[in-house]
């Protein structure tokens, strides 16, 4: 099977189980979803309906138990995980509720990170990273550690990192859950508009109605099952 | 390579002005610091030692012959870059006022003494005399004495500090004299009896060249002694007192593994949501391990560097503050332990961290979600023995620590599984327990029970800790205690010989008019051995005893009911007073091992005109270091009675009571007395350096457990301190957050004493039956 041009992302009758003691739960249940390049997704959902597993899944970070996954031309299911890594580092960028910077670091450093595990020269990541960081408003906090920053502040230097290789895609899981609701509308904003300008895909992971709406699409995740808003 | 080694020294640098790898490199720092300190002090110290004994011995190899020695064997040793040094030991008459007096000559080279200050002998025409010369042939320094057809004026007296060196028990007051002067004298002629010494010092390969050159060419009667040799009465001292040294730096070795095992543990458990980041944005399982390679690899050279130089700034305070006390003088520090710091640096880091970073490739980026722990590999698990036995091949050839130690070590090493065990047994034990507690008591003991992971390595680490730490110290007491009661402070110091049975009596009268106890007089008559089992000794023994003195000389033959008490029966049976039919002798063990004898081999001596034979009966190990009249025949009584018979005893004298000595000589002139009290004091004086050195070394090797214990609490702290925050946030008052940890670290406390304790109680109990 392969992806219509303008497809960036094709799942195909996806399931995941996970074991739960001597019982089997089913997490997804025959999941197929395409999303085309450019296109900004949002996927809703309550607590425990799956969200996360389906992101994980379509960032190639696991893989199902059943049902294939085509992520800009290549069968993600059928590799292994430094196969996948790879593409990772080369095509996905990813966002996370609870920022996950590296507390050692700084601002600068944390958005230099993908560069520098691609071995890309400290020179070069130097510059971009700054540029980034200057495009989400945190020009003048580039040598502040994550504990210095507010939280917008910290999904703010998240997303610098998530853009900073040019990834294709974006996969951003709960990106304001961890925010207050004004914070988390500055944050969507900064993203947005990174986005656009960038034409990357987005695959937003959220509970938030009004978030998804800013989505072109729109799915619902309900005990395992996708359907379209 | 150069690429990841780039980014690893960055992504430490940054880690590093953030606090983070501070507790993995300061447990290794002090680990290289202990390490290197003690290797650099131990090493002088017990080269300091070999020095300090080699000049009782006179050189670090003794040549000693019956005979001339072929000047070649000099020259050899001069070709090897060698000193020698000639004494001729022999005794002689000299005659002062028309006084005459028996004394054993030392006459000794111009190159005398080799070890020690080099000026310390006599000038040409000149000697110098034993003090109790001095009362005896009522002479001043200056006058001068007849030895033989020379006149040679007497220039010093010899003290403990200018005379050192030991040729044998002087059988008189003693006298040195330049070797130059002695054919003047016409004392030494052929067929003399002269002790030929050739002393020899020089470096370590050169001496063993030497030794191999030599040994085939030595014949019988004819020796080469060395400090480590048999005869040598400090070896077992010195011998146990490397392998002490030993111990102490095996214990320090490990108790800094399992500081960094524990450390790193932390870290990497702090680090696996880093580790699940990077894969997650496509980081290379290959580089997130090389990257960890070489961020291990910086803290151990940095950790290396920094400690060996702390470890060589110790070890000049510690030689500084215990000089006064050692009196010893240490040689410069060597090479050596500075390589051996590196090394262990890097083993230590490698064997014990790497290990548990070989688990991170397998954190799935999924961790960030799940935080699920990644499990022990057995790739990890493999690597780990590996780098084990290197470690163990490592401590055995770099270290030289002896194969008995290295079995100790994997005791301990092998004691972790069983550790393991009592650890999961008694956390269970706990969580059984849990229910019928409250307040800060079930708070502490569940911290313990949810940290079971890290509970057990502390349980397992702070064990083999504590462990290492009692059996050093129980060690070191045996260790002392039993030197303490291989010369006691009245051990005798004089031994006095030929003394006829008829004198016997008066001599006992006259020690106790003086209030001085006279030991055991035992009686002997002179033999020569013969054959064995009918059949010539020499045609029956092995090729390698043919030299043997006690085949080549007449033995001290002795008779008794019952042995002394430091001869000890270890094989066949004591005396039977019945047995009448079938004469019976001992044979001190070592010298039966040597002529290949056994229990019932019939033994034929030369007494006089008389042959005398007896079948063995017994074997004995003999405590030749004990300074008591000691055999190495003893016949059953009834045999030997009817030969010419003197006696040998052996007395304690104060220094202030050697004036019996002259009446002794007056009273009785055919009785011999040897004076052992230098030696003796010597010896004394060496042991107690030698008691204070494990001392201090105990008290070290403790400071530096404590270090490691407190380190590695501190980093297993941090885990409890997200708790405790999140209690304080609840509402828990200090005093409950106080109470809960005592509770928790009392109990593990607790559990870590009474299992130490036992463990430590079997180690000790092997180790003084097996190295000590």
């Amino acid at each position: 099977m392969s992806l219509l041009p303008s497809e960036f992302v094709r799942c195909v009758h996806l399931s995941k189980k996970a074991r739960s003691g001597d019982s089997e739960i089913s997490i997804l249940s025959d999941v197929s979803l395409s999303i085309k390049r450019g296109e900004t997704v949002a996927i809703l959902g309550a607590s425990g309906s799956g969200k996360t597993t389906l992101l994980t899944l379509l960032g190639g970070l696991d893989i199902p138990t059943t049902g294939e996954i085509y992520l800009n031309g290549q069968q993600l299911n059928v590799l292994n995980e430094e196969q996948r890594a790879a593409i990772r580092a080369q095509n996905i960028g990813f966002i996370f509720q609870s920022f996950q910077l590296l507390p050692t670091l700084t601002a600068l450093e944390n958005v230099m990170l993908p560069f520098e595990i691609q071995y890309i020269s400290h020179k070069i990541a130097k510059a971009e990273a700054t540029e980034w960081l200057k495009q989400v408003g945190l020009g003048k906090r580039l040598h502040h550690y994550p504990s210095q920053l507010s939280g917008g502040e910290q999904q703010r230097v998240g997303i610098a990192r998530a853009f900073i290789t040019r990834p294709k895609i974006i996969l951003a899981d709960e990106m304001t859950g961890n925010l207050d609701t004004h914070t988390g509308q500055l944050v969507m904003d900064v993203m947005f508009s990174l986005n656009q300008s960038h034409l990357t895909t987005l695959v937003l992971v959220t509970h938030d109605e009004h978030l998804a709406s800013k989505c072109q699409s729109r799915y619902m995740l309900s005990e395992g099952i996708l359907q379209t808003c | 390579m150069l690429k990841t080694f780039r980014l690893a020294s960055r992504f430490l640098w940054r880690e590093w002005r953030r606090g983070e790898w501070i507790i993995v490199f300061f447990a290794l720092f002090f680990a290289v610091a202990a390490i290197t300190a003690m290797h650099f002090y131990t090493d002088r110290l017990m080269r300091g030692l070999e020095q300090q004994s080699s000049k009782l011995l006179g050189g670090d190899l003794v040549i000693s012959s019956p005979s001339m020695i072929p000047n070649e064997w000099n020259e050899k040793a001069i070709s090897l870059h060698l000193h020698t040094a000639a004494v001729w030991a022999f005794p002689s008459m000299i005659t002062v006022n028309n006084k005459l007096q028996l004394v054993n000559i030392q006459a000794v080279s111009d190159h005398f003494p080799l070890l020690g200050d080099p000026t310390l002998h006599p000038a040409l025409q000149h000697v110098w005399i034993d003090p109790r010369l001095l009362p005896l042939l009522s002479l001043t320094i200056g006058d001068a004495v007849s030895i033989g057809a020379s006149s040679l004026r007497t220039s010093n007296i010899l003290t403990s500090d200018i005379d050192t060196m030991n040729t044998g028990f002087s059988i008189a007051p003693r006298l040195v004299m330049r070797l130059e002067d002695v054919p003047a004298t016409r004392t030494v002629l052929p067929g003399s009896r002269v002790d030929y010494r050739l002393l020899i010092v020089g470096d370590k390969n050169s001496l063993t060249e030497f030794t191999q050159w030599l040994t085939p060419k030595l014949q019988p009667g004819q020796q080469l002694l060395n400090v480590r040799d048999q005869q040598f009465l400090l070896r077992d001292v010195i011998q146990r007192t490397e392998s002490y040294l030993q111990l102490a730096l095996v214990i320090c070795l490990l108790m800094s593994g399992v500081a960094i095992s524990i450390s790193i543990q932390q870290y990497l458990r702090r680090h696996y949501s880093h580790v699940a980041l990077w894969r997650c944005i496509g980081a290379n399982g290959k580089d997130i391990l090389r990257i960890f390679f070489w961020q291990l690899l910086i803290i151990a050279v940095l950790a290396g560097a920094l400690g060996t130089a702390v470890g060589f700034l110790v070890q000049i305070e510690i030689a500084n503050l215990f000089k006064d006390m050692l009196r010893l003088p240490l040689p410069p520090v060597s090479f050596a332990p500075a390589l051996l710091g590196f090394i262990s640096s890097s083993l230590i880091m490698f064997v014990f961290a790497y290990p548990v970073a070989l688990e991170l490739p397998t954190i799935s980026p999924l961790f960030i979600w799940r935080n699920e722990v990644a499990s022990h590999t057995k790739h990890s698990q493999l690597y780990f023995a590996i780098s084990l036995v290197i470690l163990l091949i490592f401590v055995y050839c770099l270290m030289g620590i002896s194969l008995l130690t290295l079995f100790l070590l994997n005791i301990i090493l092998l004691s972790i599984g069983f550790l393991y065990a009592i650890s999961l047994l008694l956390l269970s034990g706990i969580r059984m327990i849990l229910d019928y507690t409250n307040g800060t008591i079930r708070r502490g003991l569940s911290q313990l029970t949810h940290h079971s992971e890290s509970v057990s390595i502390q349980l397992i680490g702070f064990t083999v800790i504590l462990t290492s730490l009692i059996v050093l110290g129980n060690v070191r007491t045996n260790l002392l205690d039993n030197w303490k009661q291989t010369l006691p402070q009245n051990t005798p110091n004089y031994f006095a010989f030929n003394i006829a049975p008829t004198d016997l009596t008066s001599l006992t009268a006259l020690f106790q008019s003086k209030h001085i106890p006279l030991q055991a007089a035992y009686p002997i008559t002179r033999g020569r051995l013969t054959a064995i089992n009918n059949l010539p000794v020499l045609s029956v023994i092995p090729e390698g005893a043919r030299s043997n003195n006690a085949i080549n000389r007449e033995l001290n033959l002795s008779w008794m009911t019952a042995f002394p008490s430091d001869n000890k029966v270890v094989k066949g049976r004591p005396w039977l007073t019945d047995n009448k039919d079938k004469p019976a002798i001992s044979i001190e063990e070592k010298l039966a091992a040597d002529l290949q004898l056994h229990i019932g081999d019939k033994l034929t001596f030369q007494i006089g005109e008389a042959t005398v034979s007896a079948f063995i009966t017994n074997i004995r190990k003999v405590e030749w270091t004990s300074f008591h009249p000691n055999f190495y025949i003893i016949f059953q009584p009834g045999l030997l009675e009817t030969f010419p018979t003197t006696y040998l005893s052996s007395f304690y004298l104060a220094s202030n009571q050697t004036e019996v000595l002259n009446e002794l000589a007056r009273t009785f002139p055919n009785i011999t007395v040897i004076d052992i009290a230098s030696i003796l004091q010597e010896v004394q004086a060496l042991i107690n350096k030698i008691g204070l050195a494990v001392q201090y070394l105990f008290l070290f090797t403790l400071a530096t457990g404590i270090l490691i214990f407190i380190t590695s609490l501190q980093a297993s702290m941090d885990e409890r301190r997200l708790t405790y925050r999140l209690l304080r946030i609840l509402g828990a008052s200090q005093k409950y957050i106080y109470k809960s940890i005592a509770v928790e670290f009392l109990s593990l406390a607790i559990l870590i004493s009474i299992t130490s304790y036992a463990l430590a109680k079997l180690l000790t109990t092997f180790l003084m039956k097996n190295l000590f």
